[in-house]
């Protein structure tokens, strides 16, 4: 009773996530599956018909009847047999077909939809676990498709037909065979009770894996310098450990499966014969003793189909939890809607305030203090302003607000005269060129870095941006504009990446310019011309600079000090010299170190 | 592999399989008696269809007369122990073998993540990071799911087929003459079929990684591509990658599949001659009734063993493929040996560049010819404009890359015969890019080093200034940290500083330490650099020349040679190129 009833969970639960992984499947993937089962009925009608010719042979020997009736019943299974080859082919095909465009399908509304995510969605998922959504699990869901579908469908229509055949002769063989399906069934439902959990945590652990070679690779010239690569094995072997330990338990109850299967699927052609024995015993008459005689025959071979289908119905089971979670992975992937998307307003670049921050907070998600508040200045169309402060005080965060990478949370941000939520992001992006802090380069060439994400790449404009951002002689010693740039710039230097990353802000010719820290790396003399050469270039652009450097700031139409999340001054650095502490201290500490 | 060459050339798939069992060899008592069992089990199994060809002769006599019910009886008890000693026995196989291959998934990954602390940084600043990645889950991952049910298959698919054909010799040889033929053509079909099979499952690999390396990038970029409006191009690519991975991955999934159909196929006419031959010899006394239900069984067993094997074959082949990349990465060239690990007796730090050339690609040399000597205590300042191979010394002094000619020398002994790891402890080294690892702020500051205390972590927090970001932690030193988090690269940087001061090395190199420190920071972070530097040698390249000013020595590069060395004063008075780097730093930049 307790057994069943939870056999019988199992067995919804189960349901439900067949449904789960097929639930991005399209019309054409329902129509092909419809076609596979109708193949499938097709498929096992003629396997079962196999059999009954068997049967008709047997009684034709045991009458002593000719040759030539063996032959016109062994051909006839003969074609049987081909025409099952041919619906299996086509099964196979179908099945193929749609788990490879399903697969490729779901790869492609995942990465569009992480194409669309905010940097808030990005840090909530972490990049690596959204790499193994992309890969590992939807290669589960390939397999679970390809593998399980069509045993899937075949193991119930086999048992199905095959016991209605049983039963159109004798309701003791039904009987028999119904009990060693409903111990079959309470064998499933055991091992899946026991094992999917353990599946479930496979995925998770194996991010946990992932997680700790991917630090493995990135951090390898920390590791090797403090010889830490026991430390870090360390860590990896719990990782691995852990994995091992859990796929130890789910393997080793699945050990159970094939076995108890083979035992059950043998006692019942067993009980077959047992009971065709007293039957045949318990019948008068040499004619229905003959029937009963070959039915047994082509009964006990049903049984063994039908619990070949449970057999690998279970070990389908192997991919099922995966997959199963897989899908919830991706659907948690798919299902979330990006948080900052763009409004219908176009702006207007030549609104006389470029941007505008009118009393702007923000608090990280999580976090339990503002990282900015009170924040309200005005950069005028054309202006240069420039952000100062220690580190910590909240300057990546507040010009990481103007892209909207991230929504203020409050307060208003305004840029070109609009307020931020109601403008285009096409439109907003496109119109600002945005230097990040760790200044990333795209594995390609120096030309597709620099053109990237706008129509043209031609030498003339890719050559200029290079020029202005001052990349134009390294890159000549590189070997020109197609040169090899290797994965996250491996074969930069640190102000390589950042003029790369400079020229492809030029390229874009934007009206609002935001650099973050992205001078830090080059040297004073190259900082220096980078930003005249850029001024010169667009006399028109809206400058926004977030500086470590006095040097960097010193030029700017005005200088906001940033301490702790707020404003501590506004102002030109002459002004500021005076009047702000913070900003004094920060200029002393830079001259005092030069003296 | 020949001279570290990355290059794979296509093994033979049973070259893979060689060095899979060669690698498990340490579980070779479990195997082989997992693989006796797996033969009993199967062998057992067979023992069925002989008793069940007696039950039914004693049942179709009972058509014509009297049923024999106590030997009926008889044969189903037998049969009945007989069926449940073989499950026994293969479920226990079954268990031997799943740990056995979970252990071995276990053991390569421990390899893998081995290998990587041994081979060359050269490797990764060439390969992709995805790349790696893959070996270490996907392919792994293959390896340990699959190679559960091939061996295991190929096994008991073995046994039945020499143990069926055993049994089936002593009822009739002429109905075993007809199986064997049947089986023989079907293994021949399926043996051309797969043969066609092996490159596509190579393909869907290598698509995999593909797709994982763009992936990653894609997702570690995301900042560029949604502020550049990279998307669209990115989605070019993408589909490019992902169409190409959907035709290989139907190619390897059909094909792999069509073996079985074949086998479908082979089993059903195979059932179909036993039954005509069988019907022809029975009406001519020859054999009994039973015997053809007998061989009814043994013709599915023994071609279904068939279909195990080429099924076995299909997953062998993944597992093959997935093999063949892990063991390239395990066979990459590692670093060169350790040379006789000779050391100084007492670290002072003297260190000498004697003629030290060097590129990173072969041709292509960046470091042309470098001398100079170095007096313990003395600090070396590296200034130069960016790219100007200021970093490539510091490679070479910590031997992540080795040089192409000329020696360095730590007190006189050569660092080539030095243990790797000694001479990496001789030094404190803070790196340009702050790397963090998901642990708690207290793991990542003492790192490899035990016997951390608090005391020392407040000590070195206070110096770094870090001490009001620790104390506004919620568990202190015991927060938590990942990468993804919400630290601003200065802290991550000066997590970092810390890490290299807790160690207290002889000597120290600071590569562009503090170029993500505001100056506020930073003079307080140089305060205790000095300190740190105290009578120590000390290596520091960094662009902010305010921070190199008291140096001893200054080396002055350009494109990878010295331009110019001497004091801050000295190359001050000479007024060459120093002069000129040094002047721009004071510049009012044009408005």
């Amino acid at each position: 009773m307790g057994e069943s009833e939870r056999s019988g969970r199992s067995v919804g639960s189960f349901i439900r996530d067949v449904r789960s992984v097929l639930r991005y499947f399209g019309r054409l993937e329902w129509t092909v599956v419809a076609l596979v089962f109708v193949l499938t009925v097709a498929q096992v009608y003629l396997d079962l018909r196999i059999p009954e010719y068997m049967a008709s042979i047997t009684e034709t020997l045991v009458n002593h009847g000719s040759t030539d009736l063996v032959m016109v019943d062994a051909w006839s299974m003969v074609k049987c047999a081909l025409a099952s080859l041919a619906m299996g082919m086509c099964i196979t095909l179908l099945i193929g077909v749609v788990s490879s465009r399903y697969s490729m399908r779901l790869r492609e509304i995942q990465f569009e939809r992480v194409q669309g995510f905010s940097m808030e969605e990005m840090g909530r998922f972490s990049t690596y676990s959204l790499i193994t959504r992309s890969t590992n699990d939807i290669k589960q869901i390939q397999d679970f498709i390809g593998i399980s579908l069509e045993s899937l469908m075949r193991a119930p229509v086999v048992c199905g037909l095959a016991l209605f055949k049983i039963s159109c002769s004798d309701l003791s063989w039904t009987a028999v065979t119904v009990v060693a399906v409903g111990l079959m069934l309470v064998l499933v439902g055991c091992i899946l009770r026991r094992t999917i959990p353990g599946f479930r945590r496979v995925q998770r652990l194996t991010d946990g894996v992932n997680r700790v070679s991917a630090e493995l690779i990135d951090g390898i010239r920390v590791i090797r310098a403090y010889n830490a690569e026991g430390f870090e094995r360390g860590r990896f072997s719990e990782a691995n450990g852990e994995l091992t330990r859990n796929n130890l338990g789910v393997y080793r109850v699945m050990a159970f499966n094939v076995p108890f299967n083979a035992l059950i699927r043998n006692s019942l052609t067993m009980a077959i014969y047992w009971v065709g024995a007293f039957t045949i015993a318990g019948t008068a008459g040499y004619e229905a003793r003959l029937t009963l005689f070959s039915d047994m025959i082509v009964f006990a071979t049903y049984s063994v189909m039908i619990l070949n289908g449970f057999r690998t119905l279970t070990q389908m089971f192997n991919l099922m939890p995966r997959a199963t979670v897989a899908s919830q992975r991706i659907a948690e992937v798919i299902d979330t809607v990006p948080s900052i998307v763009g409004g219908p307003s176009h702006g207007d670049p030549a609104h006389d305030v470029a941007v505008s921050f009118r009393d702007v907070s923000f608090r990280y998600p999580g976090a339990g203090s503002d990282t900015l508040s009170g924040i309200t200045f005005d950069v005028g169309r054309g202006e240069t302003v420039a952000v100062i402060g220690s580190t910590g005080s909240g300057k990546t965060t507040l010009v990481n607000l103007i892209p909207r990478f991230y929504d203020a949370t409050g307060g208003s941000v305004e840029v070109m005269g609009t307020p931020i939520g109601d403008l285009d992001l096409d439109a907003l992006r496109g119109n600002i060129g945005f230097v990040s802090q760790d200044n990333s380069v795209l594995s390609g060439t120096v030309r597709s870095n620099v053109s990237y994400g706008s129509a043209s790449s031609s030498d003339e404009s890719v050559t200029d941006a290079l020029r202005t951002a001052r990349a134009d002689t390294f890159v000549e010693d590189m070997g020109g504009l197609d040169s090899r740039i290797e994965e996250r710039g491996r074969n930069l230097s640190g102000g390589q990446k950042q003029r790369i990353s400079i020229a492809r802000a030029v390229h874009k010719s934007p009206g609002i310019f935001v650099f973050d820290d992205s001078f830090s790396a080059l040297d004073f003399r190259t900082d220096r011309d980078v930003r005249s050469a850029l001024r010169e270039r667009f006399p028109d652009a809206t400058v926004i600079v977030v500086a470590q450097r006095i040097g960097t700031v010193i030029g700017s139409d005005r200088i906001v000090v940033l301490d702790g999340g707020r404003i501590a001054g506004i102002g030109t650095h002459d002004e500021l010299m005076s009047s702000c502490t913070v900003y004094r201290e920060i200029a002393e500490s830079q001259i005092e170190g030069a003296e | 592999m020949m001279g570290g060459s990355k290059k794979s050339k296509p093994q033979d798939l049973g070259e893979a399989w060689v060095n899979i069992l060669r690698y498990i060899r340490r579980y070779r008592y479990v195997f082989v008696v997992a693989v006796v069992l797996s033969a009993i089990g199967s062998m057992l199994s067979l023992i069925g269809p002989y008793y069940l060809s007696d039950m039914t002769d004693a049942i179709e006599d009972g058509i014509h007369g009297g049923m024999d019910i106590d030997l009926i009886a008889g044969l189903t008890v037998s049969l009945l122990c007989v069926y449940a000693a073989s499950g026994i026995i293969q479920f226990v196989d079954n268990y031997l073998m799943a740990t056995v291959s979970q252990r071995s998934a276990q053991m390569l990954r421990r390899d893998v993540s081995r290998k990587m602390d041994r081979i060359p940084l050269s490797y990764y600043d060439r390969s992709s990071k995805g790349d790696v990645m893959s070996r270490v889950t996907n392919d792994i991952d293959t390896l340990g799911t699959s190679m559960n049910q091939c061996i295991g298959s190929v096994v008991t698919a073995l046994t039945t087929l020499f143990g069926s054909f055993i049994l089936m010799v002593f009822m009739d040889i002429r109905l075993t003459l007809i199986c064997f033929a049947i089986a023989v053509v079907g293994f021949v079909v399926i043996k051309t079929v797969a043969k066609h099979t092996q490159r596509y499952f190579r393909d869907q690999q290598r698509n995999l990684g593909a797709m994982n390396g763009l992936v990653e990038e894609q997702y570690s970029g995301h900042l560029i591509v949604s502020s550049f409006g990279g998307a669209e191009e990115a989605m070019g690519r993408f589909d490019a990658i992902n169409r190409e991975l959907r035709t290989t991955s139907f190619r390897s999934q059909f094909l792999g599949s069509v073996s079985t159909h074949l086998n479908g196929l082979i089993s059903n006419v195979g059932y179909v001659i036993i039954c005509v031959a069988g019907a022809m010899l029975y009406m001519e006394g020859a054999i009994t009734f039973g015997v053809i239900v007998a061989f009814m069984i043994y013709v599915k067993l023994f071609t279904g063993s068939f279909t195990q094997l080429s099924s076995a074959v299909v997953s062998m082949q993944s597992v093959a493929a997935a093999a063949e990349r892990v063991f390239v990465f395990l066979d990459y060239d590692e670093m060169p040996p350790q040379g006789t690990s000779v050391e100084p007796e007492r670290v002072v730090g003297r260190v000498e560049f004697r003629d030290v050339r060097f590129g990173y690609e072969p041709g292509r040399e960046v470091i042309h010819g470098f001398t100079a000597t170095i007096e313990p205590g003395q600090r070396v300042a590296i200034v130069g404009p960016t790219g100007a191979g200021k970093t490539t010394l510091v490679n070479l002094l910590m031997r992540f890359y080795e040089v192409d000619s000329g020696d360095i020398l730590i007190d006189g002994v050569s660092i080539r015969d030095m243990d790797r790891s000694r001479l990496r402890g001789m030094f404190g080294m803070v790196l340009q890019d702050t790397w963090m690892f998901e642990g708690t702020l207290r793991e990542n500051i003492a790192f490899n080093r035990t016997g951390v205390t608090d005391a020392d972590l407040d000590r070195v927090c206070r110096e770094v200034g870090l001490h009001h970001y620790v104390s506004a932690l919620p568990d202190g030193y015991d927060t938590p940290m990942s990468d993804e988090d919400s630290l601003s690269v200065g802290q991550k940087q000066q997590i970092t500083i810390a890490r290299a001061l807790i160690g207290e090395p002889p000597m120290v190199i600071l590569d562009e330490a503090t170029s993500s420190v505001d100056t506020l920071t930073e003079m307080e972070v140089q305060r205790t650099m000095d300190r740190m530097m105290e009578g120590r040698t000390s290596f520091v390249i960094a662009h902010r020349l305010s921070t190199i000013l008291d140096a001893d020595m200054i080396i002055v590069m350009d494109h990878g040679d010295i331009v110019e060395t001497g004091t801050h004063s000295e190359l001050m008075a000479e007024g060459g190129f120093y002069r000129d780097l040094f002047d721009s730093q004071f510049e009012v930049p044009d408005p």
